[in-house]
């Protein structure tokens, strides 16, 4: 049983098995630096406990795990519900997911936002991530003249 | 912990992950436009040569036809066709595509062949065709439209050391020349026919009616035999394509609408499929293609992955007209386009924009 413990002080239990899906933690185990109580200080609470409901759900088939392990197809669907999130919590879940390097979380979510991306315009992405336009008037007539077909 | 969020402020590497996520060329373009830090981001990683590691999404090159004097690009992500000025394309035809390039021959003297990049507008000048072996081009006998079938690099058209194949002759001969050569050498050979030519576990070969040739560019200079023949009979065109380290062949049938007349339309009845045994040197059918799609037309034939790029159908061949000859037999065009499901061994409705076209369409995959 390894302890994890958020920025803001919650404290989550999770099995070894759960626990090495987050290589950072993993390569802590490995190293023997692991203490009982592992401080994740740059990830709130909050967004700790939805990794680890992430991990538990992906953990790799074990012979205990088996009994619960879900289909590819279950588990897919699953992971299209768990990524409906508000931004900001997406926001904190990527950069968490890149600190605790747990690469498939990283993947799901780096290819929601590409999706939230594709097919939009430029204004829209702007909109949507809330990014300033910092490009001059002439800046922005040259990028567009480029290539101006895809900008129909 | 903020409410808004300004993805822009999310650390660079993580911002490169959701970008080479996107594989529509519009996609990238479009990301490229948001703000500076997404532009520098997209530059330094074209410069580390990520954008190339992953194909883009193909895309259609329709040409202007009729009454609209413009190209459009068709995209399958979103079912739009959008303009693209192409003034590159004045006086010259465009006698095939190879992934994001376009090789044109300009329609007068001393008509100078070229690689275009569709996006990039990068051009690489190629030998002209009086340093090929056959007299220049004689205009009142072989059109100069018919006078290049396909010219294929034998890796990206910009690298110093590619070397350049062409097919030529009316699909008689083999030439080749390597980059800043002023000069094509014809290759020895007595195979009359090709029909494509394919770079493959580094070397040329060709495909014709007897057979599969690989081309000595180095030392005789002469096409070797790879492999023997398959599907004899004059009405059809055969494909080369690498799947995951085989070779395949594809037979495209022909048939015209009235068998008495080759002023009547000519379609597209059937396709056969073979994968080599490379051990046995054997032609094997096959049935399916898996989870992939296949792009047929005057390209290097495509396939891909319908896992990476879902807009299009698995186990689908889609194809475009291959028949150089209609366009300059009648004066209608050509229409012989669709999509084949080899599954269900049946054409699909019909592939957008299928209409009667004047020159080519081009499967693109493009190159940013």
């Amino acid at each position: 049983m390894i302890t994890l413990r958020s920025s803001d002080g919650e404290t989550f239990d999770l099995d070894e098995v759960v626990a090495v899906e987050l290589q950072t933690i993993k390569n802590m185990m490995e190293d023997g630096c692991a203490e009982s109580v592992i401080p994740v200080p740059n990830v709130e609470g909050k967004i700790l406990a939805k990794v680890i409901e992430y991990c538990k759900k992906h953990v790799k088939s074990t012979a205990k795990a088996e009994e619960h392990a879900l289909s590819d197809a279950d588990l897919k669907a699953w992971d299209s519900d768990f990524i409906k999130l508000d931004q900001a919590t997406l926001f904190d879940l990527i950069m968490a997911a890149n600190y605790l390097d747990i690469k498939s979380l990283l993947d799901l979510l780096c290819q929601t936002v590409a999706n939230m991306i594709k097919g939009k315009s430029p204004e829209e992405i702007r909109q949507i991530f809330n990014i300033k336009n910092d490009f001059t008037p002439e800046e922005e007539q040259e990028i567009r003249r480029e290539n101006q077909w895809a900008f129909q | 912990m903020a409410t808004h969020i300004d993805l822009s402020q999310l650390p660079q590497e993580l911002v490169e992950l959701i970008f080479i996520r996107l594989r529509g060329a519009k996609d990238i373009i479009r990301f490229r436009a948001v703000c500076s830090s997404w532009r520098f981001l997209s530059s330094c990683a074209r410069s580390r040569g990520l954008l190339l590691m992953k194909p883009l999404t193909p895309m259609l090159l329709l040409p202007s036809n009729n009454d609209d004097r413009f190209h459009h690009l068709f995209d399958f992500s979103d079912g739009k066709a959008a303009r693209i000025p192409l003034p590159e394309f004045n006086g010259k035809w465009c006698c095939h595509s190879w992934k994001g390039w376009l090789v044109t021959i300009t329609c007068y003297p001393p008509y100078p062949i070229e690689f275009f990049n569709l996006i990039s507008r990068a051009r690489i000048q190629l030998p002209l065709p009086e340093t090929l072996q056959d007299p220049p081009p004689n205009v009142e006998s072989t059109p100069i439209e018919m006078f290049i079938d396909k010219a294929i690099p034998s890796s990206n058209p910009l690298d110093p050391d590619c070397v350049f194949l062409a097919i030529h002759g009316n699909r008689g001969k083999l030439a080749f020349c390597k980059s800043k050569d002023n000069t094509w050498k014809t290759l020895t050979s007595d195979a009359i026919n090709y029909d494509d030519i394919l770079y493959y576990k580094n070397h040329f070969i060709a495909v014709g009616p007897f057979g599969v040739f690989q081309c000595d560019i180095d030392s005789e200079q002469k096409v070797i035999p790879f492999a023997p023949p398959v599907v004899f009979g004059c009405f059809n065109r055969k494909y080369l394509v690498e799947f995951f380290g085989d070779l395949l062949l594809v037979v495209r049938h022909l048939d015209w609408e009235d068998q008495y007349s080759d002023a009547s339309d000519h379609y597209t009845p059937k396709f056969e499929l073979f994968k080599l045994d490379s051990r046995n040197l054997v032609w094997n059918e096959l049935s399916s293609l898996g989870d992939h799609a296949l792009f047929l037309g005057h390209n290097q034939a495509i396939l891909i992955s319908t896992n990476e790029f879902n807009e299009f159908k698995p186990d689908c061949i889609y194809f475009v007209d291959d028949y150089i000859e209609g366009y300059f037999e009648r004066a209608a065009g050509c229409h012989d386009m669709g999509i084949f499901n080899l599954k269900a061994h049946a054409f699909e409705p019909e592939l957008p924009f299928t209409q009667i076209w004047l020159s080519p369409l081009f499967w693109i995959i493009p190159e940013l």
